[in-house]
């Protein structure tokens, strides 16, 4: 859940807005003036801040000047008709985006959801670099290297390599790697293709398709990059994957209205139905072994769960 | 079942949820099924242009791009070779308004996500025919 924090002296409005907010699936935090704004963003560590430009104790666009000297929070400034130069000045600042008031308050989430997707964008930039073992991955350079040396990359091997190192420890198959680097291409042609396209970048890569360190073939379903980054510590690569991956989509789904988030669980829930579905045993034995009621137990679960789910969305959509 | 018929039957899939099209891909081709699978029904009508006939088509409703799962299946529904094809949509949303939609944009059937595998693949052994 994403976090708010709102800076501004008139209780009337703080109070509607901490509601508001609240329904639309914030947290939100408190303070009346500067002083304890800037005290609440160094404990709260809020994911954005909501500032009034005028506060009883400080100019809100010094408050943003100060801010900005230790924290790259977003901020959307709150401004009265008048303060047209004054947002400028804030903006100049150091300040992300302004709403003038009276505002509508779908209006202002739809702001600050932008500022949280724009702010999980920045985050991904700056750790664009993605080192492991031998190989190192500069996405936002587009560079490779393998041993410090650069390796240069067809366009369609640098795009799978986009593609495995942004989904780690996760099996993407032949048709969607062809829909993501062929455009939905369609074909044993382009199915070839794609063929070829990997085993030219595990050679480039100095990776070996009997043992691989970096991409594994999952027989006949497909591709799973299971590499660990060097800087990250796990168990095992696809554990270790795994828990990157989490980390990263934690901030992306904080960005999400509630909407998005029952129905980004619906399809996980759809999607785990399936994969329990495939990995139970075949019944038609009378000796059911501890599999076989594990699985039985799991969809029972499933199925409660899955309830609760669509509970969830009749109300965020009422 | 698909055994039984002379050669395996047909199913065009468009999702756009990495795991769901993942899963959907799995389990409908250990089903027996013959899959064209996509991911947004743009890339659906086109793969339909290129791998020919199919029997059935499953469109998840909603998908990024000009053609949500709703607009796909309008647009099949006006080409005369596909206005009997059997389309399946799939939605997580659960109203009334929302499954009249989509069977008025020319759906022969409608399952809400989260669905039971095995419904899944009865509904599609019931729509095959």
């Amino acid at each position: 859940m994403a976090r708010v924090l709102v800076v501004d002296d008139d209780t009337q409005l703080t109070r509607a807005l901490t509601s508001a907010l609240q329904r639309e699936g914030f947290e939100s935090a408190v303070a009346s003036d500067a002083t304890s704004g800037v005290e609440q963003l160094a404990i709260a560590e809020p994911d954005v801040v909501v500032l009034d430009l005028r506060l009883p104790d400080e100019d809100g666009v010094d408050v943003v000047r100060r801010l900005r000297t230790w924290s790259d929070v977003p901020v959307l400034i709150l401004s009265g008709v008048s303060d047209q130069r004054r947002r400028v000045e804030a903006l100049d600042a150091g300040a992300d985006d302004f709403l003038q008031k009276p505002f509508g308050i779908e209006e202002l989430v739809a702001r600050l959801r932008a500022l949280l997707r724009r702010s999980a964008g920045a985050a991904e930039q700056r750790s664009s670099v993605l080192t492991y073992d031998t190989l190192t991955v500069d996405l936002g350079a587009r560079l490779v290297l393998v041993d410090r040396d650069e390796v240069r990359l067809t366009p369609k091997e640098w795009r799978l390599l986009e593609v495995f190192v942004s989904h780690p420890g996760r099996l993407l198959t032949h048709t969607w790697l062809l829909g993501e680097v062929w455009d939905d291409g369609y074909g044993d042609e382009t199915r070839a293709a794609l063929r070829a396209h990997i085993r030219t970048l595990r050679a480039k890569l100095g990776d070996d398709a009997t043992n691989p360190r970096f991409l594994r073939t999952d027989s006949g379903s497909g591709y799973r990059w299971i590499a660990e980054e060097v800087a990250s510590a796990g168990p095992a690569p696809d554990a270790g994957a795994a828990a990157e991956a989490g980390d990263a989509d934690e901030a992306r789904i904080g960005a999400l209205g509630t909407g998005e988030v029952t129905h980004e669980l619906n399809n996980a829930l759809t999607a785990l139905h399936m994969a329990v579905r495939l990995i139970r045993p075949e019944t038609g034995s009378d000796d059911e072994g501890p599999a076989t009621v594990m699985a039985r137990r799991a969809d029972e679960i499933l199925a409660r769960v899955s309830r609760l789910a669509v509970e969830l969305e009749r109300r965020s959509s009422s | 079942m698909t055994s039984e018929s002379a050669r395996p039957r047909r199913l065009l899939v468009a999702e756009d949820d990495l795991d769901v099209h993942v899963m959907l891909e799995l389990l409908l081709a250990s089903a027996g099924y013959d899959l064209v699978m996509t991911r947004s029904g743009s890339a659906a009508l086109s793969a339909l242009e290129e791998s020919g006939p199919v029997d059935l088509a499953i469109l998840d409703i909603a998908m990024p791009g000009e053609l949500d799962g709703l607009a796909a299946t309008r647009r099949l529904r006006e080409h005369p070779a596909y206005e009997n094809l059997p389309v399946l949509l799939l939605s997580a949303r659960t109203n009334e308004a929302h499954v009249a939609e989509g069977l008025a944009a020319g759906a022969t059937d409608y399952l809400v996500k989260p669905f039971d595998s095995d419904v899944l693949l009865s509904r599609i052994r019931a729509l095959l025919g």
